[in-house]
């Protein structure tokens, strides 16, 4: 277990190695001149020279990368060309208001979705199942921002339960995160259903019924366990698919997040602000993975083997 | 005649699929004393896991039900308990291995924990006692290392060692019934026999009952005392060991005995039964065997009923005429 748990931070290195370069080259390989995002096109060829120097512009691509990754390592983002001020300092502020949305969007998932998806298996072909596997094709099909529009303007504009906008009190978090948990619950009980039919035919199920056990034992002690690991696999690939969608809700439901933060940024042309970004939501989501293949070595004993 | 610990009678256990209703097991009847072995044989698809699963009640529902019969056992029918009667009694009173050692434990808890699990849940012992009695019954189905074992997962484990686990869970409760379905046909024969072995080695031990079920006449004639062919989901033969295997009557044992090779003693063709199995819709009336049998005459156009010959009931007409 030890050495599948250092195996698999040593491997990320150079995955986080890798994403940097992306991420470096995505911005100086696009087109347009930065110099054009930071004074504008009517100034003299001299003082563009100037800056260009001043922002190491000028130097050969790799030694800019080098510059890029070092400051990286000391923590420093570089400076915010509209707010004046390091972008480190900004994404501190801001990554908060993602995160939380994000692990609270993923707990209602889970909390939701796993008891429906078991409860459906269990009763499978009945009308239960087909409520709740009709209900979850609906959830599925609409899009989270439209999802989020129509219910904040249900509980936060007719009914004012909540605030229409904003930051800080669960009041704040619940109908977003609601938004976000809530499609993809949809996807997860449909996945906790067909993991769960393939399980309950397994001889080791038979094995539990035949020492005894309640009916509620054999599913939730011995069923459950085994039909959350292909859940947990396939959690490493929703982590980013589920920052994404608390990007797009901050914009929907106005929250301060990193999302807006690079929206913000993008439209200002404001580039260390946007590589500041997109360096931490990456790295974000490839932690996200780690942790999900740790939790799956956890439940499933036979991975540390390999 | 003290009463057995198992009696079967008139068990119907049918599957429905759709407009199809296959009786797998159909009117089939037996009795198993205290501390006796009884041995079910029978090709594939005859019914013999099913009347296993039947006895334990834990038929799939659906497409399987129970339509008919008695299971007497210690005198009470198993048929009229409730869920929460049988629950009592599975796994405490009447234990089950299954044939596939290596699916049959659960993948993601350990060894220990799978076993401890009857103790707890039937004798109510704390997890330390029932994981040390754990320890104490791999040690009794001779697991080396025991205590090793417990905190093992199934994975690490060979597919004999895997069904000695089983056999220890199985014993857990002291049961007075153990039926085991296949138990050795996944595995080596040289494994094979060291479970066979253990299971009589147990059995003279602990006095359990056993059901044991095989496609093997050679196992049949290394653990059973009583033997019990099967055919469609039809009892054909049913007798002591030694009269069924030396003179079989129904052309079917026959055809079994015919089929498997003998090392030593006289070499004889091996004369495999001709044909496969009928599926069950293709049987409607008569002898379920004829289409494959060799002494097939008119009358089996009528099904013969289980006649009694000595101390051994046969269904065929062939011994109508020495019948009584
Ligand atoms: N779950 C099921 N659904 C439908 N039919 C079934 C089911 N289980 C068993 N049957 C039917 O019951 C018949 C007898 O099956 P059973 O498993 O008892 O055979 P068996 O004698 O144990 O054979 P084997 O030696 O292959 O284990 C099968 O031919 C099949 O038609
Ligand atoms: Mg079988």
């Amino acid at each position: 277990m030890l050495r599948y748990v250092i195996k698999r931070i040593f491997f990320l290195f150079p995955i986080l190695l890798g994403m940097t370069v992306v991420v470096f080259l995505m911005l100086h390989l696009a087109p347009g001149d930065p110099i054009d995002l930071i004074v504008g096109p009517n100034v003299t060829p001299e003082i563009r020279e100037n800056i260009r120097h001043q922002y190491g512009l000028d130097r050969p691509l790799p030694i800019q990368y080098l510059h890029f990754l070092g400051n990286l390592l000391k923590g420093d983002l570089g400076t915010s060309i509209i707010q004046h001020r390091p972008v480190a300092e900004i994404i501190i502020q801001r990554f908060p208001v993602t995160l939380e949305l994000s692990v609270a969007g993923l707990l209602i998932s889970f909390l939701v979705a796993i008891p429906i998806g078991v409860k459906a298996a269990i009763k499978r072909n009945t009308l239960t199942d087909y409520i709740c596997m009709v209900t979850s094709l609906v959830g599925i099909s609409m899009p989270t921002f439209w999802l989020g529009l129509m219910l904040l303007y249900i509980f936060a504009y007719k009914l004012r339960l909540f605030p229409v906008s904003g930051y800080g009190t669960w009041k704040h978090l619940f109908l977003p995160a609601l938004t976000l948990g809530f499609t993809d619950a949809a996807l997860t009980a449909r996945m906790v259903r067909s993991s769960m039919l393939e399980v309950i035919r397994q001889d080791y199920i038979r094995t539990a019924r035949s020492k005894g056990l309640s009916e509620k034992l054999v599913i939730n002690r011995h069923a459950l366990k085994n039909a959350l690991i292909p859940i947990i696999t396939l959690l490493g690939l929703r982590i980013g698919w589920i920052m994404g969608g608390s990007v797009v809700l901050e914009i929907v439901f106005t929250r301060p997040g990193l999302g807006r933060m690079m929206i913000e940024a993008i439209l200002a042309r404001d580039y260390p602000v946007v590589q500041g970004g997109m360096v931490v939501l990456t790295t974000a989501i490839i932690l996200g993975n780690l942790f999900a293949d740790l939790l799956y070595a956890i439940v499933d004993p036979r991975i540390k083997l390999r | 005649m003290s009463t057995p610990v198992l009696e079967v009678n008139n068990l119907k256990t049918y599957f429905f699929l759709g407009e199809n209703v296959i009786p797998a097991v159909d009117s089939v009847g037996f009795s198993v004393n205290y501390g006796e072995t009884l041995g079910i044989v029978g090709e594939s698809g005859s019914g013999k896991s099913v009347t296993a699963l039947s006895i334990m009640r834990l038929i799939p529902n659906p497409p399987g039900k129970i339509v008919g019969g008695q299971i007497l056992f210690e005198g009470e029918d198993l048929l009229q308990k409730t869920e929460e009667e049988m629950r009592k009694i599975r796994g405490n009173k009447i234990s089950m291995i299954f044939q596939e050692p290596m699916t049959s434990l659960n993948p993601v808890y350990t060894v220990g924990s799978q076993i401890a699990e009857a103790i707890i849940l039937h004798q109510g012992l704390s997890k330390k006692d029932a994981l040390k009695k754990s320890e104490q019954l791999l040690e009794m189905c001779k697991v080396s290392l025991p205590k090793k074992r417990l905190n093992q997962y199934p994975h690490e484990l060979s597919g004999g060692m895997r069904q000695r686990v089983m056999i220890a869970m199985a014993l857990a409760c002291d049961p007075l019934l153990l039926i085991a379905d296949e138990p050795t046909t996944a595995l080596d024969v040289t494994v094979q026999a060291q479970i066979l072995e253990l299971m009589k080695d147990l059995q003279r031990k602990t006095g359990t009952a056993v059901l044991f079920i095989t496609h093997d006449l050679g196992v049949i004639n290394e653990i059973a005392d009583k033997v019990v062919v099967m055919y469609c989901g039809r009892v054909v033969e049913c007798g002591k060991k030694e009269d069924i295997l030396k003179s079989p009557e129904h052309p079917y044992t026959k055809g079994l005995l015919n089929s498997i090779p003998v090392i030593d003693g006289p070499k004889k063709p091996l004369r495999p039964i001709r044909g496969v199995v009928p599926s069950p819709n293709e049987i409607s009336h008569g002898c379920r065997f004829r289409s494959r049998c060799d002494y097939v005459m008119d009358k089996c156009e009528k099904e013969p009923p289980l006649m009694n010959i000595g101390d051994r009931l046969v269904r065929c007409w062939l011994v109508h005429n020495f019948e009584k």
